[in-house]
């Protein structure tokens, strides 16, 4: 930023140093969070992976109505407000009787009685807490919470985390518009890798092509991110302040499309499992949870939540009429009638999560954030082989690249190790996927202070992140006995293609491991020769 | 931390296209709340101004990054901040 000398600006040079400094500043988090994104995308196919499961749509098998009723009559009447029931990765179906009220963080929760049900309608668990909390604490999502959490919080308390995953965000903005606007040629750019080209010249070329492809990727994903943090962080009670001047339940009810008194004169409701078929016929699959209100009442509804279905890119949301079982509407994600803001936000989630067209719209979403992680490492790399050739201080810069790019996939890994290996001697799963992440990061740590030589501490990590995606899937078998033939049998198609990406991620480490040692023998060859060569010359 | 390192803090164009322009963006988007039509399904005016806020930061931070008219651009934020914020002021004591 040369402010004294602005006619002499060259706005291309502005734009580099932008670009640069963006990239530079908060590069090593970015990552972070991009490699997390990338892992969050099929994050409820690791759920499912984890706990060896496949969908086995209990809505449909089980009698969700007999159910209710009778869980109804052994839960307090203050918690039948509302009952949420979905299905777990563990082949239960959960039911969620809770009434909504501040949690002791001041923000409006759900708090009630959580019943788990196997499929022969017998309740395995009963749990009573805030919603957040028994979130926090269920162990059948562990791992995937744990990866989500990373990337949209880091881990750090709410709401610092969502604030700078949000600067995040807008750092990785400022990254892609820059190289956007500083491309002269964008088109050659996307295929101008020189085939004399070899080394950093070669690592330039391939930040430039990847970072050409992923431009338009990078900026969806730069925006949808930082607003989802900053809205979660501060921008939904601040408009609150604004536009009901505080009042907080108003806000709530003005987003949820509820009316704010509604009548508790006692009424039998319709049968549940009749507006569940219709559901399930309307949309051609099953929901992923049904939101009853207010049993029993005049006010009774019901709500059915659908994933984006085939052919359509947004979430629906079906409500009926609790008292008659009549089908009432297609509910907006936010409001009561459709609107702009809520056909935007139906359109911004799966955009961000990349779940618009199934499994395969997924793999393209995993493909390029894989390409934009490889845009930040590159960029990382060709700044510290840079300023490493000037000042010989600098190489802890380089040191630092390879411990955070390969360290935490390896710590990724490790986290998931801790999940299944705790899960069998049956301890508690969220603790110990934590710990194992934070003791891998330790020993990861302590490796690259005391490996003096930096190609030797990369191979090392590529090694043990090769060996741990071999382990993964083994462990996984052993720990559950379900092996790829009962899976290929049961359809489990998320633990194939977990499995599946976890082997070739295997044979990519080792593969770059090989390629790595070739070079080094190359070179000591080269080496050599040069001392022979010199030996005769004198 | 080096004394040049620092030398960036006393540079005017950190100060505008950084704390100003996110200070600014905040209060435009505060003022949205207030002045757009909330629509039928009346959640419009909450939800459109959420949506903005990275695309008006980005939008102000680019121009105050790359103006070559930094007078302009620091006017052009005074009058954004003092319009938007009398617009939040007459919601709350009009």
């Amino acid at each position: 930023m040369h402010e004294n000398t602005p006619s002499l600006r060259s706005r291309a040079k502005a734009l580099l140093s932008l670009h640069s400094w963006s990239g530079i500043v908060l590069g090593m988090l970015l990552y972070a969070v991009i490699f997390t994104g990338t892992v969050a995308v099929v994050a409820e196919e690791i759920g499912e992976w984890s706990n060896s499961n496949y969908p086995q749509h209990l809505m449909l098998s089980s009698d969700v109505d007999k159910t209710v009723k009778r869980l109804s009559a052994q839960t307090p009447k203050a918690y039948l407000d509302e009952i949420s029931v979905f299905e777990n990765d563990r082949q239960q179906l959960v039911y969620f009787f809770h009434t909504h009220k501040q949690n002791p963080s001041g923000d409006m929760d759900e708090f009630g009685v959580q019943y788990a049900l196997n499929s022969q309608g017998v309740v395995v668990t009963e749990k009573t807490g805030f919603g957040s909390d028994l979130y926090a604490q269920d162990d059948t999502y562990a791992l995937s919470r744990f990866l989500v959490s990373i990337h949209t919080e880091l881990h750090i308390p709410s709401p610092w985390g969502l604030i700078l995953t949000g600067i995040l965000g807008l750092a990785m903005l400022i990254a892609s518009v820059s190289g956007f606007m500083m491309h002269r040629h964008l088109f050659t750019d996307m295929f101008s890798i020189r085939k004399q080209r070899d080394g950093q010249s070669l690592k330039r070329d391939s930040h430039t092509v990847a970072g050409t492809w992923s431009i338009p990727f990078a900026i969806l994903l730069a925006f949808t991110g930082s607003f989802f943090s900053f809205s979660t962080a501060f921008g939904i009670p601040a408009m609150g302040v604004v536009a009901f001047g505080g009042d907080q339940e108003a806000l709530m009810y003005a987003m949820v499309g509820e009316q704010q008194h509604k009548s508790e004169a006692p009424m039998e409701s319709a049968n549940l499992n009749f507006m569940l078929k219709d559901a399930v016929q309307r949309q051609s699959a099953v929901p992923s949870f049904l939101s009853i209100s207010h049993i029993g009442t005049e006010s009774a509804s019901v709500l059915a939540f659908f994933m984006p279905n085939e052919g359509k890119v947004g979430y629906e949301q079906l409500v009926y009429d609790g008292t008659n079982g009549d089908f009432v509407e297609y509910k907006p994600i936010v409001g009561t009638e459709p609107s702009l803001g809520s056909s935007i936000l139906s359109l911004i989630y799966p955009i961000h999560f990349g779940t618009f067209a199934g499994l395969w719209s997924k793999i393209i979403w995993i493909s390029l954030g894989v390409a934009a992680c490889y845009v930040t490492i590159t960029g990382l790399q060709l700044y510290a082989h840079r300023n490493e050739k000037n000042e010989s201080s600098w190489q802890w810069f380089s040191r630092m690249c390879v411990w955070g790019f390969l360290g935490l996939p390896l710590c990724s890994l490790a986290s998931a190790v801790g999940f299944f290996i705790s899960g069998s001697m049956a301890t508690n799963q969220s603790a110990w996927t934590q710990l194992s992440f934070v003791i891998a990061a330790a020993c990861i740590s302590v490796l690259s202070l005391s490996i003096k030589n930096i190609q030797q501490l990369k191979k090392l990590l590529l090694a043990g992140n090769g060996l741990f995606c071999l382990i993964l899937p083994l462990l996984r078998f052993t720990t559950s006995g379900t092996g790829w033939l009962q899976a290929l049998q049961h359809n489990m198609l998320a633990v194939m293609f977990i499995e599946i990406t976890l082997l070739f991620c295997s044979v990519w480490c080792f593969f770059a491991l090989y390629k790595s040692m070739q070079f080094d023998e190359q070179k000591s060859k080269q080496n050599t020769t040069a001392f022979s060569t010199q030996g005769t010359a004198k | 931390m080096s004394r040049t390192s620092l030398l960036f803090l006393k540079n005017r164009r950190f100060w505008l296209s950084g704390p100003a322009t996110l200070l600014v963006s905040l209060v435009v988007m505060l003022a949205m709340a207030v002045w757009f039509p909330p629509g039928v399904g009346k959640v419009n005016n909450i939800m459109m101004p959420l949506f903005m806020f990275p695309l008006i930061w980005a939008v102000i931070f680019f121009y105050t990054y790359l103006t070559t008219n930094m007078r302009q651009a620091q006017w052009l934020l005074v009058a954004l901040l003092v319009v938007n914020c009398a617009i939040l002021t007459f919601k709350f004591l009009g």
